[in-house]
C-alpha cells in the first residue's frame, strides 16, 4: 500500500516541479480482448479463529464485463497435517463454509483445501502452517493530510488509522490486516407509527388508526459494521525487530459521511507465510499502481492453488493459513470543521397515498412505519403548526436497519 | 560569376609567371642537416644567415616556439609549413628572396602592411604556392583557390602524386576530423582522420578538391598536382557565414566513408531544435535520429536499434557518464554550450571502443579559444549557463569552463500545490577542459566533468546523484603522420536515496561505481590506402553495492552493508582502413577482450544448471581481495565493405561482434533514476551482441540531397531481464532477481536530408523490430511463460521530420514533427473479486499498444545584428513544444474505484509549453 501511494507522489513530484502541474490523467478505455479466459478465483482463509470458515470460487471475468462469477456444486475439503479432514458445505453459491462446531486452526499445524469441481479438475493449495500469533499493541489515530485518490492536485484532511504490534517471536514475521469499521448513522425520519395490519381507533392524531411506537428513537440509531476493503500487509523481513511501530493503514478522509457521528475501526492482525505475503505484495503493488511514471512490470501473480492434473493451468487467488488476533476497537469522534448536508428523503403525506399502502401493503413488508411531518404555515404561530403523519417511500430511511446496520449499540460506543 | 574569377586567375597567374624560376629555387632550398631544440628566433636568424633570404612575419602570429625536425635534405618551405602549421602560418617565396608567412595562407588577401612597400611588386606575381583569392569574397561564397602542390621536376615520369596534408579550422587551430576532401574532376575523395590528416593520390595535373565537414564553411580549391607534396587546409568556421545548416554536411562522407549506423551532430547545427522548455540540448536531439527510442518523456536514456540503454556507451571527452540524465530523464546532463559535437555509432563501433554492444555516443566538448577570452550563457525558464574560455598562454595553451544550474527551485515556493510546495528539484553541471600544445609534436588534455541532481519528493523521499569524471590525455603526432594517444581516465557514479515513508523502515542507501581506465592509441599510416590504428585499454570497475542505513533512531532497519565488486575488462584492438580500389574500400578489425571478476566477495554457488533460488544453493565461496572468481573473454570483430556504384551511390555492408561485461538494474519500464549497475559475474554471463548492416548511401542533385536506407539484423544474448515481482530491496542475492535470455531485432532506417538552402532539415521513417526471449526448461526462470515478447521500447513505425526555414539571416523558424507507434504495454485480461476486491489479472507480457505518439514543436529563432566584429551577440528563441497540446499517453493504468475497474491515460505533457530563450556570447574581438 505504501509504495504505491510513494509512487504516486513520485510521479507527482517530478512533473510538477517541472511541468507545473502540466501533465494530465484523464479516463480512457483502451481496446481489449474481451475474450479472456475464465480463470479459477480461490478465496479462502483458515485461522485459529473458531469457524466457520469460508471459501469463495468463482470464475474470472472480462475486464470490461465486471463480474462475479460463483462455481456452484464444488467439493472442498479442509485438509490438515495429521489427517484431519472437514468437508465444506456451500451455504450460497459459491460459497463454501465449514462448520461452526468443525476443525478450528490450531497454531504449528499445517492446513491445506482440496477442490474439486463438477467438471472433475481437482485442485488442491501447498500446505501452510499456522503461525504463532503476534498480538496488536495498540492502533492509534491521527488527523492527516493526504493526497486524494485519481487527483494529484488536491489534498484531503482525514483520520489516518496506524497500528503497533507486539514484538513477534520470530524474527521474519509476515503481517496481514483486516479491517473492521463501524459507524453510527441515522434515519432520515423518526417512527412515530407503524402499521403491521391491524387499525386502532382514529382520532385527530392519529387519522388512519395506525400503531403509536412507544419509543420514537426505535430505529432511529444504527451501528454498521463492515469490512474495509483494502488489504494491508508488511514484512518484518528487513527490520532489526520483529515489530510493527506507527504502520499507516486506513484513511478515511473528513469529508466522508461515516465520520458524521462517530466511527471506529477494528484490526484483525495476521501472521501469513512469506509466500502469502509475497502474493498480497504483489497483488497490492499491481492494482494500486495509481500513477504510470515509473510502475514495474505487470504479471499474472499466482496463488498457492495448483491443477492436480496440469501444473500449467493459472489458477488465481490464494488460501490463506493465517493466525490472528484482535484489536480493541478504536473510537474516533466526528470530525469538529466539517458540516454534513442532510438531505431528506421523500416523505409523503397524502391521505389517499397513505391510504393506498395500508390497504395494498403486503403482510411480508409489515411493519411500515410512518413519521409526523411538521408544517409550518408562515401565517399562523408556530405552536399551531399542523402535525401531518407522512409515508417515507424509501423505508430505509426510516428504517435504518434496512440500511445494513444494527440497532443495537455496540458496548463499546460511549467512552 | 564562374568566369570572372577564371579571368582573374588567369590574369593572376599571367602576372606571376614572371621570375617564377627564381622563387622555385629558393624554396627548393634544402636543409642539410637536423635542427633540434632550436629556437625559432634563432632558427630565422641562421637559415637569413646561411642563406640569400629574409623573412617577413609578424611576431605576434609566430610565438617563440622549438623548433626541431631530423631528417636531413628537407626543403625549407616543407620545413616552415610543418613547423607553422600549429600557427595556422603558412610559407611563400618569391625571386627576391623573401619569405612571407603568413596567417590563413592568404596572402593576396591579408596582405600585411608592413611588408608593403618592400614587396608590393612581387606577391601577387606570387610563386607562392598558395594563393587565396579570399578577396572576392564579396562576390562568391565558395572561393576558388588554386594552389601548386609538389615541383614538375619531381613529378617527372610520374603519372600519379599524393597530396597529404592536415585539416585545421582557421580560428582555433583545431584539427578537423571526419572532413571530406573530393576531388571533382575525377570523384576520388577522402575523408580526414580523427586527427584531421588526409592522404589523397591523384594524376598528375589540375583537379579541383571540395572540403566540406560540419562546422566549416565549403572550400573549394584549384590545385595544380605536380608531385608528391602537402596541402595543408586551414577551413573557416561555419558560424560567420550564418547560413545554418541543420545536421552534419557529410555528404561525400556519407556514401564514400565505410561507416554505417553513424550520425554526427555539431551542436551549432541543432541549436534551433525546440525542445522541452526551449533547453538545448544536443543529446535529445538524438531522438529524431532515425534507430534511436526512448520508453517515453520522463525515462532516463536512449535505446537504440531495439536495444536496451545500458547497451550504450555515453563518452564526453574519454570520460564515461554513467548516469546522462537530469531530472529523470527530462533533460539530458550535457550543457549544450560546451559541447562541439556528437557522434552515434549504431552500428560497426570504431575498434577503440567496447565494452557496450549497441552504441557509443561519443560527445566532444569545445577546447578554448587559444586566441581570446570570450563568453557565452544563455537563460531558459528551467536553467542558467555560463561558458567561458580562453587562453591560458595565447596561442599555446587554453581553457574552457563551463556550468549550467537550475534556479528555478524558488519558483516552487509559491505554489500552493501541495506536492509541488512540498518537493525539490536542482540540478547542475560544469565541464572543465584545459588544453596545452606542449610543442609540435606533443599536446596534452585535461578535462573534468560533473553532475549533479538533487530531488526532494513531497518531503519523503530524497534522490540525489553525482556523475564525477575527468581525463588526461597525451597526444603525440609523429612526423610521418602516425600518432599515438594516451588517455587516463576516471569516472565515478554514486546515487544516494533516503526513504522516509515509513517511520519504521526508514532508511538510507547510497551506491558508486567507479571507472577507472587506461587507454592507448597508436595511429598508423603506413600507405596512402590503409589506415592502421590499433592499441589496448583496460578498465577497472569497482561498484560499492552501499549500505543500508536506518535514517533515524526510531528506523528498524538493519544496517545491512551489500558489499562491493571489481572486474577488470582490458582489450587490445587492431583496425584498419583499407582502400582496396577506387570504389572499394574495407574497414575492420578485431578486438580480444577479457575480462576478470575480482574479489574479495562471497558468491553463492548454486547447483549446475538449476534457478538461482535459495533451495539450489550449494555453498557460498569465499574470495580474497584481487583473488580471481571468474574470467571471460570474447573476441570482437568488425568488418565493412563500401562499394561505390557511381560517383554519387555506394552501398555498404558491414557485420560486427561486440561484448558487454556491466549491465544495469532497473525492474521499472520507464527506467527510473535509481538504477544501478552491475558487473557480469559468477553466476551471470557476459553480454555478445552481433549485428549485421545492409545500406545504400545516396547524395541527390549536386549533394544538396543526402539520402540513406539502412537495414540491419541484430542478435544479442545473455542480456540481463528482471524476474516478475523481483525485489531489490536490501536484496543481498541480485542474481536470484534476474534472468538471462535472448533479444532480436530488426529494421530499416530510410533517412533524407536536405542539406542547403533556405528550407533544410531532415526526414526520417523507421521500421523496426524488437523483441526479447527469456525461456528455460524450468518455469520459474521463464518471463511471459518462455514466449518472445515485445521490449517496452519496440515502436515499429517511426517518424521524424525536424525542418529549419531562413527568412532572413537573422530570423528563422523551426519545427518538428514526430510520429510513432505507441509504445507496448501489459494490460489486464481478466478481473476477479479476492477478498471482497475486485482485482486484475494480467496476462501476457507488452501485448498491447498505448495510443500513437504524435507531437509537433516549432520555434522562433531571432538573431542579434550579423556584425562580424562586435562585443556581444545575443539571440532569442521563442518555442512551443507539442505544439498541438495532444495529451500523448505516456501510460495507461487501471484501477478500482468504487467497486468499479476504471482506466486512466496519463500524459505528462498534456498542453503546449511554451518557453522563451535568451542566449548571448562575449567576444572581444575589438582587442585582437
Amino acid at each position: 500500500m505504501q509504495a504505491n501511494k510513494y509512487k504516486l507522489l513520485l510521479l507527482a513530484g517530478f512533473i510538477a516541479i517541472f511541468f507545473l502541474a502540466n501533465s494530465c490523467v484523464e479516463e480512457y478505455w483502451p481496446e481489449l480482448d474481451t475474450a479472456a479466459d475464465q480463470l479459477l478465483v480461490v478465496d479462502g482463509k483458515i485461522s485459529n479463529f473458531p469457524g466457520p470458515y469460508t471459501v469463495k470460487l468463482s470464475y474470472s471475468s472480462a475486464i470490461n464485463q465486471q463480474a462475479n462469477n460463483p462455481i456452484s456444486l464444488a467439493k472442498v475439503s479442509l485438509v490438515d497435517n495429521l489427517g484431519n479432514t472437514e468437508n465444506f458445505v456451500e451455504t450460497s453459491p459459491g460459497n463454501y463454509s465449514s462448520s461452526a462446531s468443525g476443525m478450528q486452526g490450531i497454531v504449528g499445524r499445517s492446513y491445506k483445501i482440496k477442490i474439486q469441481l463438477s467438471n472433475g479438475k481437482k485442485y488442491e493449495s501447498d500446505f501452510e502452517e499456522l503461525k504463532p500469533t503476534v498480538d496488536v499493541e495498540n492502533l492509534l489515530v491521527e488527523e492527516s493530510v493526504q493526497l486524494a485518490k485519481n487527483d494529484l492536485e488536491t489534498d484531503q484532511e482525514g483520520y489516518q488509522f496506524y497500528v503497533n504490534s507486539k514484538v513477534a517471536s520470530s524474527t521474519k514475521t509476515y503481517f496481514y490486516w483486516e479491517i473492521e469499521e463501524t459507524y453510527e448513522y441515522h434515519s432520515d425520519y423518526r417512527i412515530i407509527f407503524l402499521y403491521r395490519g391491524r387499525r386502532y381507533p382514529i382520532t385527530d392524531f392519529n387519522p388512519y388508526g395506525l400503531a403509536k411506537v412507544v419509543n420514537e428513537d426505535t430505529l432511529f440509531y444504527c451501528w454498521k459494521t463492515q469490512p474495509i476493503p483494502e488489504r494491508f500487509s508488511y514484512s518484518t523481513e528487513y527490520l532489526s525487530s520483529p515489530v510493527i511501530k506507527n504502520l499507516p493503514l486506513h484513511f478515511i478522509p473528513f469529508t466522508d459521511e461515516r465520520l458524521r457521528y462517530k466511527y471506529s475501526i477494528l484490526v484483525n492482525q495476521y501472521s501469513i507465510s512469506e509466500n502469502a505475503y509475497t502474493f498480497l505484495d504483489q497483488l497490492n503493488k499491481q492494482n494500486n499502481s495509481e500513477d504510470a511514471l515509473f510502475t514495474t512490470q505487470p504479471f499474472q501473480i499466482r496463488g498457492n492453488i495448483k491443477n492436480l492434473d496440469d501444473s500449467k493451468e493459472a489458477v488465481l487467488g490464494y488460501f490463506m493459513v493465517a493466525s490472528g488476533t484482535k484489536s480493541n476497537h478504536l473510537l474516533t469522534k466526528a470530525p469538529s470543521r466539517i458540516r454534513y448536508s442532510s438531505p431528506l428523503s421523500f416523505a409523503d403525506t397524502s391521505s389517499v397515498q397513505i391510504k393506498n399502502v395500508i390497504n395494498t401493503a403486503l403482510a411480508s413488508s409489515y411493519p411500515i412505519y410512518f413519521t409526523f411531518l411538521y408544517f409550518q404555515n408562515p401565517n399562523v404561530p408556530l405552536a399551531e403548526a399542523d402535525e401531518v403523519i407522512a409515508y417515507v417511500e424509501r423505508q430505509e430511511c426510516i428504517d435504518c436497519q434496512k440500511k445494513g446496520g444494527t440497532a443495537k449499540k455496540p458496548d463499546y460506543w460511549d467512552w | 560569376m564562374r568566369k570572372r574569377i577564371l579571368s582573374l586567375a588567369i590574369m593572376l597567374f599571367w602576372i606571376s609567371s614572371f621570375g617564377q624560376s627564381q622563387s622555385k629555387t629558393n624554396e627548393q632550398i634544402k636543409l642539410p642537416h637536423s635542427y633540434s631544440n632550436l629556437l625559432w628566433s634563432t632558427f630565422v636568424q641562421k637559415i637569413e644567415h646561411n642563406y640569400p633570404l629574409q623573412f617577413f612575419y609578424q611576431f605576434s602570429e609566430i610565438p617563440e616556439f622549438v623548433v626541431s625536425f631530423d631528417s636531413d635534405s628537407i626543403e625549407l618551405k616543407v620545413v616552415l609549413n610543418e613547423q607553422l602549421i600549429q600557427y595556422n602560418v603558412f610559407a611563400s617565396f618569391d625571386n627576391k628572396g623573401n619569405v612571407f608567412l603568413t596567417k590563413n595562407g592568404s596572402i593576396s588577401s591579408q596582405l600585411p602592411s608592413y611588408f608593403f612597400n618592400a614587396a608590393i611588386s612581387n606577391t601577387t606575381e606570387e610563386s607562392s604556392e598558395f594563393t587565396d583569392q579570399n578577396y572576392i569574397k564579396t562576390i562568391q561564397e565558395f572561393v576558388a583557390q588554386s594552389v601548386v602542390v609538389g615541383t614538375k621536376e619531381k613529378g617527372v615520369n610520374k603519372l600519379t602524386a599524393t597530396i597529404n596534408g592536415i585539416a585545421i579550422n582557421s580560428l582555433s587551430g583545431q584539427a578537423i576530423t571526419e572532413a571530406t576532401i573530393v576531388d571533382l574532376i575525377s570523384g576520388k575523395g577522402v575523408v580526414t582522420d580523427s586527427k584531421g590528416n588526409y592522404k589523397l593520390t591523384l594524376n598528375i595535373g589540375k583537379h579541383v578538391l571540395k572540403i566540406s565537414s560540419v562546422n566549416i564553411v565549403e572550400k573549394q580549391i584549384e590545385v595544380d598536382l605536380q608531385s608528391d607534396g602537402v596541402l595543408n587546409l586551414s577551413l573557416d568556421d561555419k558560424i560567420f557565414l550564418l547560413k545554418d545548416v541543420i545536421v552534419n554536411a557529410e555528404k561525400e562522407n556519407n556514401i564514400r566513408s565505410t561507416k554505417m549506423g553513424f550520425d554526427k551532430v555539431s551542436a551549432k547545427s541543432v541549436k534551433k531544435i525546440p525542445l522541452v522548455f526551449g533547453e538545448k540540448d544536443i543529446v535529445k536531439v538524438a531522438l529524431l535520429l532515425p534507430g534511436v527510442q526512448t520508453v517515453g518523456e520522463g525515462s532516463s536514456g536512449f535505446n537504440v536499434r531495439g536495444s536496451p540503454t545500458d547497451q550504450n556507451l555515453f563518452y564526453i571527452n574519454h570520460v564515461p557518464i554513467y548516469n546522462t540524465s537530469h531530472a529523470a530523464g527530462f533533460f539530458s546532463a550535457f550543457n549544450a554550450d560546451v559541447v562541439d559535437e556528437f557522434s552515434l555509432f549504431k552500428s560497426n563501433i570504431p575498434l577503440q571502443y567496447g565494452g557496450r554492444i549497441s552504441s557509443v555516443f561519443e560527445i566532444k566538448t569545445k577546447t578554448g579559444s587559444k586566441e581570446k577570452i570570450t563568453a557565452r550563457g544563455g537563460i531558459g525558464p528551467i536553467t542558467g549557463r555560463l561558458t567561458v574560455e580562453g587562453p591560458l598562454k595565447k596561442e599555446k595553451s587554453s581553457f574552457l569552463i563551463g556550468v549550467r544550474s537550475t534556479y528555478s527551485d524558488w519558483v516552487l515556493n509559491f505554489i500552493k500545490d501541495p506536492i509541488i510546495k512540498n518537493s525539490h528539484a536542482q540540478f547542475a553541471d560544469a565541464i572543465t577542459n584545459f588544453s596545452f600544445q606542449l610543442n609540435d609534436y606533443n599536446q596534452l588534455n585535461l578535462f573534468s566533468y560533473f553532475s549533479t541532481d538533487k530531488m526532494n519528493i513531497y518531503t519523503q523521499s530524497k534522490y540525489d546523484y553525482q556523475n564525477f569524471g575527468g581525463s588526461v590525455s597525451w597526444m603525440h603526432y609523429f612526423k610521418n603522420k602516425n600518432s599515438f594517444e594516451l588517455s587516463l581516465v576516471h569516472s565515478a557514479y554514486a546515487f544516494n536515496e533516503e526513504n522516509n515513508q515509513l517511520e519504521i523502515a526508514s532508511y538510507s542507501h547510497n551506491n558508486q561505481l567507479q571507472h577507472t581506465e587506461l587507454k592507448a592509441i597508436f595511429e598508423f599510416v603506413p600507405r596512402h590506402n590503409h589506415h592502421f590504428q590499433f592499441g589496448l585499454n583496460s578498465t577497472l570497475y569497482q561498484i560499492d553495492k552501499g549500505i543500508y542505513e536506518p535514517l533515524s533512531a526510531l528506523s528498524l532497519i538493519n544496517t545491512t552493508s551489500l558489499g562491493t565488486e571489481k572486474g577488470l575488462e582490458s582489450a587490445l584492438f587492431l583496425s584498419d582502413d583499407w582502400k582496396i580500389n577506387e570504389n572499394l574500400s574495407f574497414q575492420g578489425g578485431l578486438r580480444f577482450n577479457q575480462f576478470t571478476y575480482f574479489g574479495p566477495q562471497d558468491v553463492n554457488k548454486y547447483r549446475d544448471g538449476m534457478p538461482f533460488t535459495d533451495e539450489n544453493l550449494v555453498e557460498v565461496l569465499h574470495f580474497n581481495d584481487w583473488e580471481s572468481i571468474k574470467s571471460y573473454s570474447g573476441l570482437d570483430f568488425r568488418f565493412a565493405l563500401n562499394h561505390l556504384l557511381t560517383e554519387n551511390i555506394s552501398v555498404k555492408a558491414a557485420y560486427n561482434r561486440l561484448h558487454q561485461f556491466i549491465y544495469m538494474l532497473s525492474n521499472t519500464i520507464a527506467v527510473s533514476p535509481n538504477y544501478r549497475w552491475k558487473l557480469s559475474d559468477y553466476n551471470t554471463k557476459p553480454i555478445v551482441g552481433d549485428q549485421i548492416t545492409l545500406g545504400v548511401y545516396s547524395n541527390l542533385w549536386n549533394s544538396n540531397y543526402e539520402f540513406s536506407l539502412e537495414t540491419y539484423y541484430k542478435f544479442s544474448q545473455n542480456i540481463v531481464e528482471i524476474k516478475d515481482g523481483a525485489n531489490f530491496f536490501l536484496n543481498e542475492n541480485m542474481e536470484q532477481t534476474s534472468l538471462q535470455g535472448n533479444l532480436n531485432a530488426f529494421g530499416a532506417e530510410l533517412m533524407f536530408k536536405k542539406l542547403k538552402g533556405r528550407l533544410n532539415g531532415w526526414i526520417n521513417y523507421t521500421y523496426s523490430n524488437s523483441k526479447v526471449l527469456v525461456n528455460s526448461p524450468f518455469a520459474e526462470n521463464r518471463i511471459n511463460y518462455g514466449q518472445p515478447y515485445p521490449s517496452n521500447y519496440d515502436k515499429p513505425h517511426a517518424f521524424n521530420l525536424v525542418a529549419n526555414y531562413d527568412f532572413s539571416r537573422r530570423v528563422s523558424f523551426s519545427g518538428n514533427i514526430v510520429y510513432s507507434t505507441g509504445r507496448p504495454i501489459t494490460y489486464p485480461t481478466a478481473v476477479y473479486y479476492y477478498g471482497g476486491i475486485p482485482t486484475l489479472s494480467y496476462s501476457s507480457r507488452n501485448e498491447y499498444r498505448l495510443p500513437d505518439y504524435f507531437r509537433v514543436d516549432v520555434s522562433l529563432n531571432v538573431e542579434g545584428n550579423l556584425l562580424k566584429r562586435k562585443l556581444g551577440h545575443g539571440s532569442w528563441s521563442f518555442s512551443v513544444y507539442n505544439l498541438l497540446g495532444r495529451k500523448n499517453a505516456f501510460s495507461v493504468y487501471f484501477e478500482e474505484n468504487e467497486g468499479l475497474i476504471k482506466a486512466y491515460k496519463l500524459s505528462i505533457f498534456g498542453a503546449p509549453i511554451v518557453s522563451v530563450t535568451y542566449n548571448f556570447k562575449l567576444g572581444n574581438y575589438a582587442s585582437e
